[in-house]
């Protein structure tokens, strides 16, 4: 049996990530070049209704671990579960997500299975022997192509760029039983912040530094809200408290790849720059005509932010509605 | 007996640069700045407040070269005990995250430890591998981008970000656990803790001590076949306008214009 392609899916019983389908697309196509099969690997319970579109995006087979335990992520779990399905599915390339949980899984996935592993991967080409993966380093300062000899290859992808194409054929859906032991780490509390979409994801992304001058990002948050992006922060809004330390956009925090940028009140400090290089479009609203973010701009505007924000909202409202007429 | 690792990385300006001529070699490199790892100095800070509060001592542990050397010393400078450099060849340049888990597996487990601290990644090569697959390779729980931590006997509880809000988790240790950004503000240097560093003992071992070669070889690495600075360039063109709605206005019309957003 020739070795498979297997893409781990991302849900919350209901509904899949979106990133699930696009990672299923590029499965699809990689297979039609190299006549892999395509297994999707789904952990945990899951409405019938979900999987039913599930079966719409090309994958030959559909495995099911239908286990109460997997309806959550937890790491040694799925590492646990994951690595017995990839051996099964005589896996030869395992596609997982971006986000941080499929990333340590692809870690933990890739020492327990002595596989080949990179993350935040844009390209994966097989080759004869093995694997030409590209990625980013120093944050999206520099674009990378790494050969990778091992016989499995985990590669968690950037999947903003791809898109998700529904394709003929109905996957087949297989149930596997799997032992599922406990996990040595018990879940206390979760809290889900509904309001804010993850950063690393987001279109649009909203972002404002020290010039904002205290807690209050309501102005941020109404003109993300006009953008359909999410709210970002620099470095310094973090340490002084007004933000919490998972909106930091920078060296140290999320590095984010929107197709719209704009920073408010953000100096442009290095460290924040090597976040957001890889933007389509940065915009910068700074009061100080020779703050660097502007050098590192396609547009600016040099004003208070506390006027130009609320301006900006105003008008984005009067454009859409001249938009829909 | 906290024990992080310290990973030396150059400033980003420059290494990009240099890397550029010579893939794959940056330690090699000697007109680099090199500094430890941010995130690993988020890691060592947490360890040494751990200690503050529960005793024991914290060791820093580091994969490179001769140059490294200096990174650990800054570790021992910010408090560490002591520290331990493993040598070889092969550390250091971009390509090495699987080889440093099976290293520090082969050296943890002779030593044994409580509790591992490491970076969420390293900003240079940002592999974000070490950490979950160390934890791995050792059997221990891994709880990776804590923003707070509290131990209690036998038990760590953190809180970790997540792209969509936080989750509160309990394990037993020894455990790993990855830092994120913000968990702390790693201390300053000072000139006495420079002068205590001085005579604090770093063990210095050649690769081939803990590890045969047919465990540890450059098989375990990937090969740079490309590395290519993304220019980010952009010309910028500043709204213009009387009032602030003249200017945002022409904002809008750039992005919608000569961009297609909106
Ligand atoms: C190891 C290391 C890692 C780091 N990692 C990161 C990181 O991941 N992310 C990050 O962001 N930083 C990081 N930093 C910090 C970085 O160097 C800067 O200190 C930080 O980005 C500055 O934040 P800021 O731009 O919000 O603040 P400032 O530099 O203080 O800039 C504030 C800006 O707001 C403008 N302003 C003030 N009031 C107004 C107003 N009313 N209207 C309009 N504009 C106004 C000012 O003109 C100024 O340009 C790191 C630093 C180090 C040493
Ligand atoms: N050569 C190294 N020496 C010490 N620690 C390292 C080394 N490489 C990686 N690490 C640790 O692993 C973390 C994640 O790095 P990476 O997987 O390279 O992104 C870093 O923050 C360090 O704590």
């Amino acid at each position: 049996m020739s070795s498979s392609i297997l893409v781990i899916t991302e849900h919350n019983q209901h509904r899949f990530s979106k990133s699930t389908f696009r990672l299923l697309s590029m499965a699809r196509e990689m297979s039609g070049k190299t006549k892999h099969s395509v297994s999707a690997f789904v952990p945990g319970r899951i409405s019938s209704k979900a999987l039913k579109k599930l079966t719409a995006y090309g994958a030959d087979r559909i495995v099911l671990v239908e286990n109460g335990k997997l309806d959550s992520f937890s790491l040694d779990i799925y590492t646990h579960v994951v690595s017995s399905i990839v051996l099964k599915e005589n896996a030869g390339i395992v596609f997982l997500n971006n986000s941080t949980s499929h990333q340590e899984l692809s870690a933990a996935l890739a020492a327990r299975l002595r596989a080949g592993c990179a993350i935040n991967c844009t390209d994966v080409q097989k080759l004869k022997k093995g694997f030409l993966v590209s990625k980013y380093m120093y944050g999206v300062k520099a674009k990378t192509k790494f050969k990778l000899s091992n016989k499995i290859l985990i590669a968690a992808m950037h999947t903003l760029e791809f898109k998700s194409i529904p394709s003929k054929g109905a996957g087949r859906i297989v149930k596997q039983i799997i032992p599922v032991p406990d996990s040595q780490v018990n879940i206390l509390e979760r809290n889900i912040d509904k309001s804010h979409s993850p950063l690393s994801r987001a279109k649009v992304v909203i972002s404002g530094g020290r010039g904002i001058g205290g807690p209050d990002f309501s102005i941020l948050e109404q003109l993300a809200k006009e953008l359909n992006g999410a709210v970002g922060a620099s470095r310094s809004a973090v340490d002084a408290g007004w933000r919490p330390a998972s909106h930091q956009i920078g060296q140290t925090g999320t590095i984010v790849s929107p197709d719209l940028y704009i920073a408010c009140g953000i100096s442009g400090a290095n460290q924040h720059l090597a976040g957001i290089a890889g933007s389509k479009i940065v915009a910068a609203v700074n009061k100080d005509a020779d703050a660097p973010i502007f050098s590192k701009s396609d547009y600016g505007i040099q004003g208070d932010l506390f006027e130009i924000v609320p301006c900006l909202i105003k008008e984005l409202k009067a454009f859409k509605s001249r938009q829909n007429h | 007996m906290p024990a992080p690792p310290v990973r030396q990385v150059s400033t980003v300006e420059m290494n990009a640069d240099s890397i550029e001529k010579a893939f794959g070699s940056a330690l090699s490199s000697k007109k680099d700045q090199w500094i430890i790892n941010p995130h690993d100095e988020i890691a060592l800070e947490e360890a040494l407040q751990i200690r503050e509060t529960h005793g024991g001592t914290v060791t820093a542990l580091s994969f490179g070269k001769p140059v490294t050397e200096a990174a650990v010393r800054r570790a021992l400078a910010m408090g560490a005990d002591s520290g331990v450099l493993i040598m070889d060849e092969l550390a250091g340049n971009y390509r090495d995250f699987m080889l440093v888990a099976h290293i520090y597996r082969l050296y943890l487990e002779t030593v044994g430890v409580d509790l591992i601290l490491t970076g969420s990644k390293s900003v240079d090569g940002q592999s974000f591998l070490v950490g979950p697959a160390l934890a791995e390779l050792l059997s221990i729980p891994c709880i990776s981008m804590v923003v707070n931590q509290e131990i209690n006997g036998k038990m760590i509880r953190c809180r970790k970000s997540t792209e969509s809000g936080e989750i509160i988790m309990e394990t037993p240790l020894p455990a790993l656990l990855t830092t994120a950004g913000g968990l702390n503000t790693p201390r300053y240097v000072t000139i006495p803790g420079i002068k205590r560093a001085d005579k604090k003992p770093i063990d210095v071992l050649n690769l081939s001590e803990i590890a045969s070669n047919e465990t540890i070889s450059d098989r375990l690495m990937p090969e740079i076949v490309s590395f290519r600075r993304q220019r980010n360039k952009r010309s910028l063109k500043m709204a213009v306008g009387k009032s602030s709605e003249e200017k945002v206005r022409h904002l809008l019309d750039m992005l919608h214009e000569k961009s297609g957003i909106l």
